[in-house]
């Protein structure tokens, strides 16, 4: 369970996040959807242990985030962070990178040689695996990133925009599918970001809809379609409620553009 | 027996460089000079031959105290098992014991060591420029070194830090001829006793995390190449890309207890005075400081302090950076963050102390020694033992952690090398 409580966190003058509070539960994939710059990516940073913030807290699974060192490196242990643009060990092989990931995690060899063995095909890298990560192009480091967050077997995940970054159609397509069987496992905590509406309401369980700092909505995809009142899709609703002028505003373009 | 004495003197190649090298060398320089005297003529001269042996008697010192120490220090590097994994592995999968004898030779100190010693005795007599008890001084110093070296990688701190005491008091009793029988008398023992209490806890439980070299290389060849490997997997290890390297469940940070800190600082700064006082005696130089002469003391010793300072901070600070930015913190007038800027505070005090105490313990002594052991002690205290430790900063500490500049997009780094992504 991820726990966040009261958190404010601001890097200036300016909060980024304001006395926001969420409590995902154990084995729920929650996505984190908001405008650029509202704090979604400070959000997961804060929980990943990224950030000190200035106020408030974050508890995974009853233990609070540098606190002590003990609940610290129990965190750590049971818990995986990518960001959006993670560094990677260029000049090592996508094998090699995955077994350094995994060993880290202690996760036993057999399972880790068989975790690659059946994720490498899953997302098209059997030719890559065994080549440097220097030689891969932007989408396929996208891929072995992710990869690592899953043979590393943390029960608490957070990912960064794992949907975009020069993804292929069928890596999204096999992602989707994959989050579809970590939100299926109730021992599995994922906290995911994307500006994807289809592809959320397809995955997540509940939705957090982030604005200026603030946790505007938290709810099922349903729950928000009753709160606003909209019957269309995801996208309709996100519209309504975070940029409620967009379609006056693409008209006004328009009229203009014709007169 | 010739054979078993042999098989004493370093046959490691970079040990026999050394040994050979700084025996060699002086001698090769003193050689240049006996033939330019040949050459201009004056060989004749008795007078002025033996006014050359005199003036160049340094090199007789140097070659002399630097072949001892190699050599004490060689006797531990061949033959403690921990230096070769070859050896230590096979070792381990026989059934030695440490109450056994070593089965490539003796790491004790041993009657075949004598030869050696009276070799250094004999060049000590005929040249009568070096005491005799300085050159086995060194060499119980090179014993003693390389044996608190190999009993820490064993993980028996309890015996390696009082070990690493042995060394100011021998630099303390070398000097007199009394303190060097004192010493010749003390030291081999005590050596023999930690040798044996050291070997007793052999495998020293390190079979588990042993991934050695692999089997059939020789020993020489094979203490290389486990240390290559052995660098090589530990780096692999944290090549597990960024924020992974500083988010990851590593538990591999260096600890300090404040015990083993107050040991070392208090080793430091007993080195130090020990190590004055025997470059006093021995050489007939004081290091008695005058007013004047303190200002540029204070300033090398700041010096030192500060680049201390600034070896914590890089370990300490190199991704956390504050909570708040720069500007944030000027437009919040929280200039200071408590919370994230006392991990600063060790290296400004050990900073403050060498500004300061240097000037202060000169109104007590002018000993340059004392004022450098006394500074730089107090500062490697402060340094070592003041928290936060390095544990708890990473895992507690209140910081933002951002990438390295040293950590580059992995698409840059691709340009930068030049392929094709």
């Amino acid at each position: 369970m991820i726990d966040i409580v009261d958190l404010t966190q601001h890097y200036g003058v300016r909060p980024v996040l304001k006395d926001v509070n969420l409590r995902i539960a154990t084995g729920e994939l929650v996505a984190v959807m908001g405008p650029n710059g509202m704090g979604k990516s400070t959000l997961l940073a804060a929980v990943a242990g990224m950030l000190t913030p200035q106020k408030g807290y974050i508890e995974i699974d009853g233990l609070r985030r540098k606190r002590s060192e003990d609940a610290e490196l129990k965190i750590r242990k049971r818990l995986f962070y990518l960001p959006d643009n993670p560094w990677l060990p260029v000049h090592k092989t996508g094998r090699e990178f995955l077994l350094n990931v995994g060993k880290l995690y202690g996760v036993s060899f057999e399972r880790l040689f068989d975790h690659i063995e059946r994720l490498t095909p899953l997302f098209d890298l059997t030719q890559q695996i065994d080549a440097p990560i220097a030689s891969y192009s932007t989408g396929q480091q996208k891929k072995i990133a992710i990869c690592s967050a899953l043979v590393s077997d943390a029960t608490v995940l957070l990912m960064d925009e794992p949907f975009s970054g020069g993804l292929d159609p069928s890596a999204l397509f096999a992602l989707k599918r994959v989050m579809q069987g970590l939100a299926a496992r109730n021992d599995i905590t994922a906290l995911i970001t994307t500006p994807v509406p289809e592809i959320v309401e397809e995955v997540a369980e509940r939705i957090a809809i982030l604005r200026d700092g603030c946790v505007l909505a938290y709810d099922t995809a349903d729950g928000l379609r009753a709160l606003t009142g909209v019957s269309g899709s995801l996208q309709d609703v996100l519209e309504s409620m975070l940029s409620p002028d967009t379609l006056k505003n693409i008209e006004r373009y328009f009229e203009g553009s014709r007169s | 027996m010739m054979r078993r004495v042999l098989e004493l003197w370093p046959r490691h190649f970079l040990m026999r460089c050394l040994f050979y090298g700084v025996m060699g060398v002086p001698a090769l320089f003193l050689a240049w000079e006996l033939y330019n005297a040949y050459a201009y003529n004056l060989a004749a001269d008795d007078e002025y031959i033996e006014g050359l042996v005199v003036e160049r008697r340094g090199f007789f010192y140097f070659a002399l105290c630097a072949a001892s120490l190699v050599y004490g220090a060689n006797r531990v590097f061949a033959f403690h098992p921990i230096f070769d994994k070859g050896y230590y592995r096979w070792l381990s999968a026989t059934p030695y014991t440490g109450r056994q004898s070593l089965p490539l030779g003796p790491l004790r100190l041993a009657v075949e060591d004598l030869p050696f010693v009276v070799l250094v005795l004999a060049a000590c007599v005929l040249t009568g420029v070096v005491p005799w008890q300085i050159p086995l001084a060194f060499l119980l110093i090179g014993y003693t070194t390389m044996l608190v070296v190999a009993v820490s990688l064993t993980g028996d701190l309890t015996l390696s830090t009082p070990l690493l005491f042995l060394l100011p008091l021998a630099f303390l009793l070398a000097p007199s001829p009394v303190g060097g029988v004192v010493l010749i008398l003390l030291l081999p023992p005590l050596l023999r006793w930690a040798v044996a209490r050291n070997l007793e806890a052999f495998p020293w439980n390190l079979a588990a995390s042993d991934k050695s070299v692999p089997a059939g290389k020789a020993p020489a060849r094979g203490l290389l190449l486990a240390g290559a490997k052995e660098l090589k997997e530990s780096r692999d290890e944290t090549e597990v890309g960024w924020p992974l390297t500083d988010l990851g469940p590593q538990e591999k940070w260096a600890h300090i207890s404040t015990g083993f800190a107050c040991a070392i600082s208090v080793w430091i700064g007993l080195v130090i005075v020990c190590g004055g006082s025997f470059i006093e005696r021995l050489f007939g130089e004081s290091l008695a400081v005058s007013s004047r002469e303190i200002a540029r003391l204070s300033a090398y010793l700041l010096f030192l302090a500060a680049f201390a300072a600034l070896v914590r901070v890089t370990i300490y600070v190199p991704r956390a950076r504050p909570p708040l930015t720069l500007s944030g913190r000027i437009g919040l007038r929280r200039i200071i963050i408590p919370q994230y800027h006392k991990v600063y505070v060790p290296s400004l005090i050990a900073i403050a102390i060498a500004a300061i105490l240097p000037r202060f313990v000169f109104v007590f002594s002018n000993s340059g020694a004392w004022i450098t052991g006394i500074t730089l002690g107090l500062c490697s205290l402060v340094l070592l033992g003041m928290g936060p430790t390095l544990k708890s900063w990473i895992l507690t500490g209140s910081y933002r952690l951002q990438r390295s500049s040293l950590v580059t997009d992995p698409q840059a780094q691709v340009r930068q090398r030049g392929s094709t992504p």
